[in-house]
């Protein structure tokens, strides 16, 4: 039974917000949204930082391109939300691919500005890009109609978002188990090692750009669903941050990781409301408490005490990407 | 005419992003990775200088050398706190390697910023000019005292670090263990020393740089964010790399901001360090000044 | 494993369509209400880069619930505040809205300082009949949208700033073209579509519009840039530090028309920041209060001020948010002893020309316009004194 349990921690978490939502009033239904929304983009994040080893700063953009795409789809053009979210992923992976191939000139940290400094002119464009943006008024979100049901209100709501949560989660599984997955991996460990065994090492790199940022996209208009409302400071620096809170504090290279980071950051800073100094600087105790003392956050402790299951690819031996010292000059 | 007076506010305003981009290079070049709370560091200096000037009643330069002196302590208390747990942990196999260290400065920036807001966050703030002559005209162009006092800084500061870099047995050990950590371990030089005397250093600069420019763009706790992307801008262009070559990047950077935003579109001076950050990491991952050397500093 | 996986997948399924067609949740009638007390839920942005909008305001609204409940209450019932936060975050501003609507049942809401995140709150509220006053966000659509039953606001929106702007532009003499300066946000977004249309009717030429940013260092670029197309006058819509740093910088670069600035600055505060009025002698700016702080009209206010929160700092944003917490009073009295949110509504749609307190505009809604206060006066400064100058320029 233990095991079994053990076993389907994942699952049970979505059965469970399942179930809780039977229960909650639309306050807490709408941070359950809010952890779904965070759970997609972690797993995202968690591709590309965990598996694949390379350090992306600019998930706030990808979700920013994939809220504004799957909105203006929907809003201005009339769009079925059907097409419009997995547009909003398509848009951000074709750009996340774009991004990817600077990461076959810079490495490790350079890669960091690289991205950093992209997510920077996209906040900037979608500010300056009025007449399809609205600029910094930003775009009013429909209610989407699906099947000829009308999905408005925080209920609704939670079954899209829960139904596309599962599927990439499952998604991300695959992925993990996959050859390409295992190309991650192999990257992360050891590029030279990967590139021997065969591995191509430069597409590997860039598609692992733009699966992430295709995660990143498909948060990004389900994120757009749960607030009705999106401006481009939505997406700046501060939810960069969050997403990799979210997979630091969660833990990194394991499924369940995101899913705990993005119940612990969507819920703790509600719970912290009365606390308000505490409140703003939590994130960044919370950040360096974890890479001190929990590199491989909350999912690696339960790992650790035989709570959780060993995943195939999990960290063993903590090890993030790094600057490889020298830089690789492949492709 | 136009063009002095363009001239004269970009290079000042490249000598502060030059500033604020040694403090990031010479983080980077000791432990190789880009300092996030630098705007941080910049945003305490200034709030300290305000403290001493305008709380405490104390003299300019007294407050200036409290300021610098009071963030270096604060960077080397940093790096003890947060950043030295992560490098025994790799040291010991047991953890992570460079991005461990950057989320680290990620959550110091966030913290920093918050802490500053208990205090700070309901108003902005001025500081008081170094000088009670506002500006002065040379040639024909008004220029702002403090600008000027800018740009002194800068070179001083410049030249002292290169000079201490080259010369002194603490700027060799700090090159020694920036080139080889492992080396230098061997010859003898207590590395984790060096690292806090890096931030200390860095942080001092930051801090420098955010006591002068208070004076022109008014204290609040997020008057660090803009100024961080900047100096990884001058930075870059430096090649992240040598003194000079950050200095002359962040002047390069200052100048041609402001003859974009004169001659093409203001509404392109928000986004110009980005766009300069990647080019150059792009195309001339060395910098535009960057030795071609591998070493660092 | 899989077995389970396809199970829990197949039961998801099964009950999201179940409840997803599930009869919308049924409320209660009007919630936040006993006979000793009426909750009202205020969100400001307490933390964020906005904090400097946040206490000021919030506290210059609650001073006057304070003296109602001090002097006992609204027909027996006491005013309870909950505060909450919201970071001038849109996703923590409709966070905050809903624990106020769903978790403590506030009767009705007194907030918003960011138009932005203010703006990711507005359907929530409507959708669940809260009457809400806005404290000081002035983007126009988030009252002015339709339908709107619900949502009010007692402090000047942004279009009518830039109305007031064009319309005084219109008297100066010789001022025929003129220059916009000011940021790529939604602050300034909200003046700049009355404005430009306000210059066309006057047949005043805009010659252009330059940005500045919020975390202005310096505005050579732009001063010369406006040097250059010679205007008769500058509009400034811009933050107040990033005002400064332009103002300073044009006084030194010798641009000498007159400027126009738009509510979001204080001419006190400009010329503390900048020190001195030297380089204000030539600045006009749309003022929202009676009068400058320290004057005879202001005195009650900033003693009320320093009754109830004697720690805070007397500041122009300080009393923002004070005529809005007059009306919701107002509206609360004429709603009588039988309170529900339906007579409030109706009673703060019949609210004429009630006295804005330290506001210069009378408040005035209706059931088609709940923007209440719709006027506003030019200050300018005369012989190194901030003086009210009034709609129409005059030397």
């Amino acid at each position: 039974m233990r095991t079994l349990l053990q076993n389907n921690l994942v699952w049970l978490f979505f059965a469970g917000t399942v179930a809780l939502s039977f229960t909650t009033d639309a306050y807490s239904q709408y941070l359950m949204n809010l952890v779904l929304v965070y759970v997609v983009i972690g797993q995202g994040l968690n591709l590309i930082l965990g598996f694949a080893g390379m350090f992306a700063f600019a998930h706030g953009a990808f979700m920013g391109i994939g809220a504004y795409v799957s909105a203006l789809l929907t809003a201005k053009l009339g769009v079925s939300l059907l097409v419009a979210m997995p547009a909003a992923g398509v848009a951000a992976a074709i750009v996340g691919a774009l991004i990817g191939f600077p990461a076959l000139r810079v490495s490790g940290l350079y890669l960091a500005m690289v991205t950093l400094g992209f997510s920077e002119i996209v906040q900037w464009g979608i500010k300056h890009w009025k007449s399809v943006t609205g600029g910094p008024d930003g775009v009013s979100v429909p209610a989407p109609v699906l099947f000829g049901h009308r999905f408005y209100g925080d209920y609704p709501t939670f079954y899209i978002v829960v139904v596309v949560a599962l599927a990439m989660t499952l998604l991300a599984q695959a992925i993990i188990r996959s050859k390409l997955g295992r190309a991650f991996v192999a990257i992360r460990d050891s590029e030279i090692a990967a590139q021997c065994s065969g591995i191509k090492v430069a597409r590997t790199k860039v598609l692992a750009f733009a699966i992430s940022a295709f995660y990143a996209g498909i948060g990004g208009s389900l994120f757009s669903l749960t607030q009705s409302y999106i401006t481009p400071e939505n997406f700046g620096f501060y939810q960069t941050t969050l997403h990799f809170c979210i997979v630091i504090v969660g833990g990194a290279a394991s499924l369940a990781g995101p899913i705990i980071g993005s119940i612990i950051l969507t819920w703790l800073p509600e719970v912290l409301r009365n606390a308000q100094a505490l409140q703003e600087i939590g994130y960044g105790l919370m950040l360096i408490l974890f890479v001190i003392f929990a590199p491989r956050g909350i999912a690696g402790f339960l790992i650790d005490k035989g709570i959780l299951p060993r995943e195939r690819f999990s960290l063993r031996r903590p090890s993030l990407p790094g600057r490889s010292r020298p830089a690789p000059q492949e492709g | 005419m136009e063009i002095a007076t363009l001239l004269s506010v970009g290079l000042s305003n490249g000598c502060l992003y030059g500033l604020v981009g040694l403090g990031l290079v010479l983080v980077y070049s000791s432990q190789g990775i880009p300092n996030f709370a630098h705007g941080e560091l910049f945003m305490a200096g200034a709030f300290l200088a305000y403290t001493a000037i305008v709380l405490l009643g104390l003299p300019y330069f007294l407050s200036f050398l409290i300021a610098v002196v009071g963030i270096g302590l604060m960077g080397m208390l940093l790096e003890w706190l947060a950043i030295r747990p992560i490098s025994l942990h790799r040291s010991l196999g047991r953890a992570s390697s460079e991005v461990a260290i950057v989320l680290a400065t990620v959550g110091l920036a966030i913290v920093l910023k918050g802490l500053a807001r208990i205090p700070w966050g309901d108003s902005v703030r001025n500081l008081p000019t170094a000088f009670t002559t506002q500006t002065v005209t040379i040639g024909g162009v008004a220029i702002a005292t403090q600008r000027l006092l800018i740009v002194a800084v800068t070179l001083v500061l410049t030249v002292a670090i290169s000079v201490f870099f080259a010369r002194a047995p603490l700027g060799k050990k700090m090159r020694a263990t920036a080139q080889n950590p492992t080396g230098a371990k061997l010859i003898g030089i207590h590395t984790s020393n060096i690292y806090s005397a890096t931030w200390a250093l860095a942080a001092a600069c930051g801090a420098i740089a955010g006591v002068l420019a208070a004076p022109l763009i008014f204290l609040h706790p997020d008057m660090g964010t803009r100024m961080l992307l900047k100096g990884f801008a001058a930075a870059c262009l430096g090649g992240f790399g040598s003194v000079t070559g950050v200095l002359l990047g962040g002047v390069l950077m200052g100048v041609v901001e402001i003859f974009a935003g004169r001659y093409i579109a203001t509404s392109m001076m928000d986004i110009f360090a980005p766009i300069i950050i990647i080019l150059v990491l792009l195309f001339w991952p060395q910098g535009l000044f960057g030795a071609r050397r591998a070493a660092r500093v | 494993m899989k077995t389970s996986v396809r199970l829990s997948l197949v039961a998801s399924a099964a009950l999201a369509l179940t409840f997803a067609m599930a009869a919308p949740h049924a409320r209660a009638d009007d919630p936040g209400i006993t006979p000793t007390s009426i909750k009202i839920g205020m969100i400001g942005s307490l933390t964020g880069p906005a904090a400097a909008w946040g206490w000021p305001t919030i506290n210059g609204a609650r001073m006057v619930y304070d003296a109602v409940n001090a002097q006992g209450g609204i027909n027996g019932r006491k005013i309870e505040l909950v505060v909450e936060d919201e970071q001038c975050a849109p996703p923590m501003a409709l966070a905050a809205a809903k624990k106020l609507i769903h978790r403590d049942k506030v009767f009705m809401l007194h907030g918003g300082s960011c138009s932005g995140s203010i703006l990711a709150t507005r359907d929530e509220v409507l959708a669940n009949e809260v009457p809400m006053m806005i404290l000081v966000a002035t983007m126009d659509k988030i009252v002015q949208e339709k339908p709107n039953d619900y949502i009010y606001r007692a402090f000047l929106p942004g279009s009518f700033d830039g109305k007031i702007i064009a319309d005084f532009i219109a008297t100066m003499p010789n001022v025929k073209r003129v220059v916009v300066v000011g940021h790529a946000d939604e602050h300034a977004g909200a003046r700049y579509g009355t404005l430009t249309e306000g210059l066309k009717k006057h047949g005043v030429e805009l010659l252009g519009l330059e940005t500045i940013e919020t975390e202005l260092t310096d505005a050579t670029a732009q001063v010369l840039k406006i040097k250059d197309a010679k205007p008769d006058a500058v509009v400034l819509v811009g933050r107040p530090a990033a005002s400064a740093v332009f103002l300073k910088d044009a006084h030194r670069l010798g641009l000498d028309v007159p400027m126009i600035g738009a509510t979001v600055v204080d001419l006190q505060d400009l010329a503390d920041r900048i020190g001195g009025t030297d380089a204000l002698k030539n600045m006009y700016v749309v003022a929202v209060y009676k009068g400058p702080l320290g004057s005879e009209a202001m005195t009650p206010w900033q003693e009320m001020l320093k009754k109830y929160y004697p720690s805070d700092k007397v500041q122009a944003s300080s009393f923002l948010g004070t005529s809005g917490a007059l009306a919701v009073v107002e509206g609360l009295k004429k709603a009588g002893p039988d309170l529900t949110r339906a007579k409030f509504v109706e009673a703060m749609n019949g609210i004429q020309n009630l006295d804005g307190g330290p506001m210069a505009c009378s408040l005035s809604f209706s059931a088609a316009d709940h923007d209440g206060c719709r006027t506003g006066v030019m200050w300018g400064v005369r012989d190194g004194k901030i003086v009210v100058i009034g709609d129409r320029w005059k030397n």
